[in-house]
C-alpha cells in the first residue's frame, strides 16, 4: 500500500505537471510575432490640440500603417499629445500630455483601460524596474518655464495602475535610466544630473556643464547624457557625458556643438553598442537650418569627422533597428502636416522613406 | 438709410455726372461713417461693403469675429472667444489690415489682430474691402482691409447713448457713448466693459474614456472673458472745409486660453492672456483751396503679457506721421499724393538689441481717379515702400468700372481690378530669439477681380445684386516650421479664386420695411508649390471653408424690428491628413422695441444665439457655445 501509495503520489505530480504543459501549449499566444513584428512610430502631434498618431511599420513586409492606434481601437483616438513611450513586459506605456495621463496598450496597441491621471502632470520619460514604472514628471511650471520647480518622479505601480508615490526633483527631469539600484534623472532645466537611491530616495547630484536631456547605458553600466543648448538654459558645451554610476561622476564630455534639443529620441546606440547616433540641428550662414547625425565611436571615444547623414530638414528623433541595423531618422517641420521617416542603412545611405503621422519623435521595435 | 442711399445714388446718376456730383464708382462714399475710409474714391472696381448700423446693433456685444461670422461671408477661425483670426477670401490672418484712422492695428509681432479683441461697441460703422489693398493700405493688404469707422456728428448739445447687456454665460456688456459740443467743437466719448464667464454645457465626446465611450455633459472651464476700452474724440472745426480730429483709443483685453475638450475634462492649469493697447491718431485736413491737404500723426503702444510673467513681454511702440496732398481738376480728374513713416521700437523678451532696436518704415505713394464718357472710371495706385534693411517691391494698382446700362430704375456696371500686394515679413519671423530669419523676404501677391453689379429701385422696392470673381496669386507665403529648430520661411505659393454673390434687398410691405441680405462665397484656396518636404499642394488649405454663405432677414413695423439671420460654414480640413470639421448651419433671431418717451429714445431688445442649438467646432477638439440668450436695454438721450 505504501509503494501503491509512492507511485500514484509520483503518477499524479506527473499527470499534473504534463497536463498543465499542454495547456500552456495550446493556449495561443495572445501577441502572436506576425501581428506585432514592427516599427512603432510616435508622432507626437500638435502641442494641446491633439493630432497624436501611431504608425505600424512592418519592415518584413514593407507596410506602412498610419493612424494604427485608431485602427486597433475603433472608435477611439489618442487625444493627449505622446511625448514618449516605453515597452515592458508586454506592454506599451505612453506618456500622454494635454490632458496628462499614461496610456498603457498591449503589443497589438490596444487599450482596455483608461489612462491613469492621478499624480501625473506633465509627464516625461519612464524606465521601469520590477513592478514599478519610474516616471519623470514636470509638474506644474513656474510662470517663466525656466525652472521647473515643481517637477517630480512619479513611482507608478505597473500592477494596481497606481502612482504610489512621488519624489520632488525640481529642475524638469526629462530622460530617466537605472543602473547600480540608483536611478538617474536628466534634468532639462538645470546643469546636473541628480542621481536618486532607490532604497532610501536620497538625491545627490551630478554637475554638468549644460542641461541633459537622456541617457544610453553602455555594457558597463555606465551612462552616456545627452548635454544640450536650450532657450532658458542656454550653454556652449553641447556633446555627451560620460558618468560612472559606480563614483557618480561625470568622468568625460566629448564635445559635440549644436546637439538637438528635441524631446524623446535625439540619440540611440547601434546594435552592439559600438556606435552612438546623435542628431544635430544647426543653422548656417545663411540662417538655413539643417539637421544630421553624428556618430561616436565607443571604442575611440571620438565623433567621426564625417557625419552620417546631413541636410535633414527638421529631424526630431533617431532610432535602430534590432534586426538589420538600420538607422530610422524622424522629420517633422509641420505641426499639422506629415512627418516622415528615413531609413539609412549602417553606412548612411538612404533606403527608403515613408510618410508617417505629424511631428514624429521616437520609434519602438517590437517583435 | 439704406433706402436714402440707394434712392440717392439714383438721383446721383440720373442727374448726370456734372461738376459737384459724384461718379458711380464714387457711390459708397454716400455711406453715412466711413470718415475714416476716404481711400474708396480711389479704388474703381474694388469690392467693398459696410455692415449696416444694425447690423452692427445686433452684434455689438463681443468682437469683430461674431459679426463677421453672422453678417458676411468672410471666416473667422475661433474658439468660444479667446483668439479669432480671419481668413480673408482664403488668406492668412496677416493678410488682411485692419485700419483706424492712418493706423494698421494689426500686432507687428504677430502680423494680426485678435479679431474677438476688436470689440464691435466702439464703433459706428465697419467697411470691408474684399481683395488685395497694399497699393493703397500697404503692407499686409492681400487679402482685403477692414476699415472701422467713427462718425464726425459735430454735435451742438449734449447727447447720451447707453447700452445694457446680459445674456448667457455670464455676458454682460455696458456701454456708453458720450458726445458734447457747439458745432465747432467736438468731444465725444466711448467706453465700454465686456465680460463673459463662458461656462457653457456642451456635450463632450473626447472622454478618453475607453471603458465607457458615451460622450459626458461637461462644462467650459477656463474661458472667461474680460474687456474693456476707451475712445475718446476730440474735434475742432475752423471751417466747414478745415478741421482737426483726434481719436485716443485705450483698450486692454484679457481671456483666459480657452482648453480643448479633452483637456477640458480633468482641466488642471489655467492659462491667460493680457493685452494692451495705447492708440492715438490726429490728423489735420485743409479742404478749402484746389489742392487740398492733410496731416497725421500717430502713436501705437501694443503689450501681450502671457500668463502675468510680465519678464516675458510681447511689446512695440510706433510712432506714425502721415501727409497727402490732394487735388481733383474736375469731377472727372484728380490724384493724391503722399508718403507716410513710421518709427517701430519693438520691445520683445526674445529679441536681441544687437540684432534690432528699432526699425523705420516709408511709404510713398500717388492715386489718381480718371472718369470718361460719364460711364468709365479709371483709377491708379501706386505705392513705394522702404523698410529699413529689407526689400520691398514696388506696388502698383489699376481699377476700372463702366456702367453698362441705365434707364430710370436700373443701374448695370461693370467692374475690374488688378492689383499687386505685398506683406512685409512680422518682427517675430525676422527677429524671434535664434530662430528668426532675416532672409525672408516680402510675401508678393498678383489679384485679378471682376464684378457685375446691378441696382434696382422704385418706390418700394430697392435691390443691390453684385458678382465678383477673382483670382489670387500669392508668391513667398511665409509660414513657420519646425526645420530643426521653429524658423519662418517663405514656403509656398498659393492660389486662393472664387465667386462671390451678395444681395441687398429693401422692400416696403404697407407699413412693413424688409431688409434682405444674402452672402455666398466659393473660394477654393490651394498651394501650388511647396518648398516643405511633406507639404501638400492642390488642396484645399486647413481651415479654409469651399462655401460659405449667410442671409439676414429683418422686418421693421411701427416701433418693432425683428429679425432672422443664419451662417453656413462649410465643411474645413484641419491638418493635412485629410481630417475635416463638419459644415454647421448656425441660426439667430432678435426682437427689438423702439420706445421715445419724452423726445428720447430707448430700446429693448431680446435675441437668441445658435436658436437650434447647433453642437459644432470650428476649431478642431475646441467647444462652442449652444444656444444662448441676450437681452439689452439702449437708450438714446438728448440731454441738451
Amino acid at each position: 500500500m505504501k509503494k501503491f501509495l509512492k507511485y500514484f503520489t509520483v503518477l499524479f505530480f506527473a499527470l499534473a505537471v504534463l497536463s498543465s504543459c499542454n495547456k500552456d501549449d495550446d493556449e495561443p499566444d495572445p501577441f502572436p510575432s506576425n501581428l506585432v513584428k514592427g516599427a512603432y512610430i510616435i508622432n507626437y502631434g500638435n502641442y494641446g490640440d491633439g493630432g497624436a498618431s501611431i504608425s505600424k511599420y512592418d519592415y518584413g513586409t514593407d507596410a506602412l500603417t498610419n493612424f494604427y492606434y485608431q485602427q486597433q481601437n475603433p472608435g477611439l483616438e489618442l487625444l493627449s499629445n505622446i511625448q514618449y513611450a516605453y515597452e515592458y513586459d508586454d506592454q506599451i506605456f505612453m506618456m500622454g500630455n494635454n490632458p496628462d495621463q499614461i496610456i498603457t496598450v498591449d503589443p497589438l496597441f490596444e487599450q482596455t483601460k483608461n489612462g491613469v491621471t492621478d499624480q501625473i502632470t506633465k509627464p516625461r520619460a519612464c524606465v521601469a524596474s520590477g513592478d514599478y514604472l519610474y516616471v519623470s514628471c514636470w509638474g506644474e511650471p513656474d510662470a517663466g518655464w525656466s525652472i521647473m520647480p515643481n517637477s517630480y518622479i512619479a513611482k507608478y505601480n505597473i500592477k494596481t495602475q497606481t502612482v504610489e508615490e512621488t519624489i520632488s526633483l525640481p529642475g524638469g527631469p526629462e530622460g530617466v535610466e537605472i543602473a547600480n539600484g540608483k536611478l538617474y534623472a536628466a534634468l532639462n532645466y538645470k546643469d546636473s544630473v541628480a542621481v536618486i537611491d532607490l532604497d532610501n530616495q536620497a538625491i545627490s547630484y551630478i554637475v554638468t556643464p549644460a542641461v541633459s536631456s537622456y541617457f544610453l547605458k553602455d555594457n558597463s553600466g555606465n551612462l552616456y547624457v545627452s548635454l544640450v543648448n536650450t532657450y532658458s538654459s542656454p550653454s556652449e558645451e553641447t556633446g555627451l557625458g560620460y558618468i560612472n554610476t559606480s563614483t557618480d561622476e561625470l568622468t568625460t564630455v566629448y564635445s559635440l556643438p549644436n546637439v538637438s534639443y528635441e524631446y524623446a529620441s535625439i540619440m540611440v546606440t547601434d546594435v552592439d553598442q559600438s556606435k552612438i547616433y546623435v542628431i544635430t540641428s544647426e543653422t548656417d550662414e545663411n540662417w538655413n537650418v539643417t539637421g544630421a547625425v553624428s556618430v561616436f565611436d565607443v571604442a575611440t571615444k571620438t565623433f567621426e569627422s564625417e557625419k552620417l547623414v546631413s541636410g535633414l530638414s527638421g529631424p526630431r528623433g533617431v532610432a535602430v533597428n534590432p534586426n538589420d541595423g538600420n538607422i530610422y531618422v524622424f522629420t517633422g517641420e509641420s505641426v499639422t502636416g506629415a512627418g516622415l521617416m528615413k531609413i539609412y542603412d549602417p553606412s548612411g545611405e538612404l533606403i527608403d522613406q515613408k510618410t508617417v503621422g505629424a511631428s514624429p519623435n521616437m520609434a519602438i521595435f517590437l517583435d | 438709410m439704406r433706402r436714402f442711399i440707394l434712392s440717392g445714388l439714383l438721383v446721383l446718376l440720373f442727374g448726370g455726372l456734372d461738376a459737384q456730383q459724384p461718379s458711380v464708382a464714387d457711390t459708397i462714399l454716400l455711406h453715412e461713417v466711413t470718415s475714416y475710409a476716404p481711400y474708396k474714391k480711389y479704388q474703381a472696381g474694388a469690392k467693398m461693403e459696410s455692415i449696416s448700423a444694425e447690423q452692427m446693433q445686433f452684434a455689438q456685444a463681443g468682437g469683430l469675429d461674431n459679426l463677421l461670422m453672422r453678417f458676411t461671408p468672410i471666416y473667422v477661425k475661433s474658439n468660444a472667444g479667446g483668439l479669432s483670426t480671419i481668413r480673408l477670401r482664403g488668406t492668412s490672418p496677416n493678410h488682411t489690415s485692419v485700419n483706424f484712422g492712418g493706423i494698421n492695428v494689426n500686432s507687428l509681432t504677430l502680423g494680426h489682430s485678435n479679431m474677438a479683441s476688436v470689440p464691435s461697441y466702439l464703433f459706428d460703422g465697419l467697411d470691408l474691402q474684399y481683395g488685395s489693398s497694399s497699393a493703397v493700405n500697404g503692407s499686409g493688404s492681400i487679402g482685403g482691409a477692414i476699415y472701422l469707422g467713427l462718425q464726425n456728428n459735430w454735435t451742438d448739445g449734449l447727447k447720451l447713448k447707453t447700452t445694457i447687456t446680459q445674456g448667457s454665460f455670464g455676458e454682460q456688456l455696458y456701454g456708453a457713448k458720450i458726445f458734447a459740443g457747439n458745432g465747432k467743437f467736438e468731444s465725444v466719448t466711448r467706453l465700454f466693459y465686456f465680460s463673459k464667464r463662458n461656462d457653457f454645457p456642451f456635450e463632450n465626446p473626447y472622454t478618453g474614456d475607453v471603458e465607457n465611450r458615451d460622450p459626458v455633459k461637461d462644462r467650459q472651464k477656463g474661458a472667461a472673458v474680460e474687456n474693456r476700452g476707451l475712445i475718446q474724440e476730440l474735434n475742432y472745426r475752423f471751417h466747414p472745409d478745415e478741421f482737426i480730429t483726434s481719436a485716443i483709443w485705450l483698450e486692454q483685453d484679457w481671456h483666459e486660453v480657452q482648453p480643448n475638450m479633452p483637456t477640458n475634462l480633468n482641466l488642471k492649469t489655467l492659462e491667460e492672456l493680457d493685452n494692451q493697447h495705447v492708440r492715438i491718431w490726429s490728423e489735420y485736413q485743409n479742404n478749402k483751396r484746389s489742392l487740398n491737404y492733410r496731416a497725421g500723426v500717430g502713436y501705437v503702444h501694443d503689450v501681450q503679457v502671457y500668463d502675468s510673467i510680465t519678464e516675458q513681454r510681447i511689446g512695440t511702440d510706433r510712432l506714425i506721421s502721415e501727409l497727402e496732398l490732394k487735388q481733383d481738376f474736375n469731377p472727372g480728374l484728380g490724384y493724391k499724393a503722399g508718403v507716410k513713416y513710421r518709427y517701430i521700437v519693438p520691445d520683445v523678451y526674445a529679441y536681441s538689441e544687437e540684432v534690432i532696436d528699432s526699425e523705420q518704415h516709408l511709404d510713398a505713394y500717388f492715386s489718381a481717379f480718371f472718369t470718361a464718357w460719364q460711364r468709365l472710371k479709371l483709377t491708379l495706385n501706386l505705392r513705394q515702400s522702404f523698410v529699413t534693411n529689407f526689400s520691398v517691391p514696388f506696388t502698383p494698382s489699376l481699377g476700372a468700372e463702366y456702367r453698362l446700362f441705365t434707364n430710370e430704375t436700373s443701374i448695370l456696371k461693370l467692374s475690374s481690378a488688378i492689383a499687386k500686394s505685398f506683406r512685409v515679413p512680422t518682427f517675430n519671423d525676422r527677429y524671434w530669439g535664434t530662430q528668426g530669419n532675416p532672409n525672408l523676404k516680402a510675401e508678393d501677391g498678383m489679384s485679378y477681380e471682376a464684378g457685375l453689379s446691378y441696382i434696382y429701385c422704385d418706390a418700394g422696392f430697392q435691390s443691390e445684386l453684385k458678382l465678383n470673381a477673382f483670382y489670387m496669386d500669392v508668391k513667398n507665403w511665409i509660414e513657420w516650421r519646425n526645420f530643426g529648430v521653429w524658423q519662418a520661411r517663405n514656403l509656398m505659393e498659393v492660389v486662393s479664386k472664387g465667386i462671390e454673390l451678395q444681395s441687398n434687398t429693401d422692400w416696403q410691405l404697407g407699413a412693413t420695411d424688409l431688409n434682405f441680405k444674402l452672402n455666398y462665397n466659393f473660394n477654393p484656396v490651394e498651394a501650388v508649390e511647396n518648398i516643405s518636404e511633406t507639404g501638400i499642394t492642390h488642396r484645399q488649405l486647413i481651415y479654409v471653408p469651399k462655401h460659405m454663405g449667410n442671409a439676414f432677414l429683418m422686418a421693421t413695423r411701427k416701433q418693432w424690428q425683428i429679425y432672422i439671420d443664419g451662417t453656413y460654414t462649410g465643411s474645413r480640413f484641419s491638418d493635412d491628413f485629410g481630417h475635416e470639421l463638419d459644415s454647421y448651419f448656425l441660426t439667430n433671431c432678435g426682437l427689438l422695441r423702439s420706445i421715445n418717451y419724452n423726445s428720447q429714445q430707448f430700446k429693448l431688445s431680446f435675441s437668441v444665439q445658435n436658436l437650434f442649438d447647433v453642437d459644432y467646432q470650428n476649431q478642431r477638439y475646441y467647444a462652442m457655445p449652444g444656444r444662448s440668450f441676450r437681452i439689452s436695454i439702449s437708450s438714446n438721450l438728448n440731454i441738451l
